[in-house]
């Protein structure tokens, strides 16, 4: 058996004997845990006959006061004494779901919250000067300042393609058509 | 009397007749739409001839002018997607392309906003015109933001952009699909 569990017999035993009346609340002197058990004990005990009022007031304040002996125990302090905290805790657990968020809307083309003005920029200005490679080539046509590279196949030579296939099409279509008159005597509906 | 008799004949004739033309005039309709969209289509090549003329011969004025009149024909209904509308939506992104180039010249500001107004409706006409996905309507989109981006209007400019992605990658998709198939 170590010392503090020793003490704590010799304790419990001293108390024991205070509540029965086999000793003295001033054998508690010098212990004011044992003292404040001892009191609270007798008190429970006895009862406060017709003052609720008054049972009321200890059983808040014997109340308090094994709240604040627990927590001293456990070396916690109650949320409610410390508001800072549960703001600090507030804020990280913000931090937390909103920081990968943010992070994310760092890199170009993720945006999770919508655009910012500088990425808005960025984008207009990607798409655009893919546009503007083709609107060279029409320049290039236009002010005959420089050859375009037949080697490139953009949108504008496949609409030169385009009119071409359309073109020949209808060449084929037209003399399909006159064939069919021919052989029927244009009497085809 | 014999009237009674011959008025109930006379109506079943009418409703016989009524019921053999319908058939008939809707193949005539079908046959009057074809020949007026080959009208259109021949026009619309006769145009793109010699629009294709002018701008060999630096006749930017004549070159437009022609383009004008492809995006003017009228093209009758049911012939969405056909080759003559391709003509015409395409006529809409080369009119509207060199619209915008004139603009992006141009010095004073009221004019320069008037030919990029109009550019914009050519390719907002266009793209009623031009099929769900195809690559001229990517094209439309490209130059409709471009021609927003040009007036300033930014959020605009971006959703024409995005739009234009959204039909290239639906391109490519079916693109791989062809390679694959």
């Amino acid at each position: 058996m170590t010392m503090d569990e020793n003490q704590e017999q010799k304790l419990a035993a001293l108390l024991s004997d205070i509540v029965d009346g086999r000793a003295g609340m001033d054998s508690a002197a010098g212990e004011p845990e044992l003292l404040d058990a001892a009191v609270a004990a007798n008190v429970l005990r006895q009862g406060f006959g017709d003052e609720p009022a008054l049972a009321a007031s200890f059983d808040a304040r014997l109340r308090e006061r094994l709240v604040a002996q627990t927590a001293a125990r456990a070396k916690i302090v109650p949320m409610h004494r410390r508001p800072w905290l549960r703001g600090a805790l507030a804020a990280a657990l913000i931090m937390l779901i909103v920081g990968p968020f943010w992070l994310f809307s760092r890199h170009a083309g993720v945006d999770p919250f919508g655009d910012d003005e500088s990425m808005q920029l960025q984008r207009l200005e990607y798409y655009d000067n893919k546009y503007e490679s083709r609107l060279n080539q029409l320049r290039e046509r236009i002010d005959r300042s420089a050859e375009p590279d037949i080697m490139v196949r953009t949108s504008l030579s496949r609409s030169d393609e385009r009119f071409e296939n359309i073109r020949q099409k209808r060449q084929n279509e037209r003399r399909m058509q006159r064939v069919r008159e021919y052989t029927t005597g244009g009497n085809e509906l | 009397m014999r009237s009674r008799i011959l008025a109930p004949r006379a109506a079943l004739l009418v409703c016989l007749a009524a019921l053999l033309a319908a058939p008939v005039s809707a193949q005539a309709q079908k046959a009057d739409a074809k020949k007026q969209y080959e009208l259109a289509l021949d026009q619309a090549i006769i145009h793109y001839e010699q629009f294709k003329i002018h701008l060999e011969n630096k006749e930017n004025a004549k070159a437009m002018k022609e383009l004008r009149s492809i995006v003017d024909i009228e093209f009758p209904d049911g012939y969405e997607g056909s080759d003559g509308v391709l003509l015409q939506v395409d006529a809409h992104i080369l009119l509207g392309e060199m619209i915008v180039e004139n603009a992006s010249k141009e010095k004073d500001a009221k004019k320069k906003a008037a030919l990029i107004d109009d550019a914009v409706g050519l390719f907002r006409q266009g793209l009623l015109k031009a099929p769900a996905v195809h690559e001229l309507t990517y094209q439309l989109y490209m130059d409709l933001g471009h021609a927003y981006k040009m007036a300033g209007k930014k959020d605009d400019a971006l959703k024409a952009f995005e739009n234009a992605q959204k039909i290239n990658k639906k391109l490519q998709e079916a693109q791989k699909q062809n390679k694959s198939g």
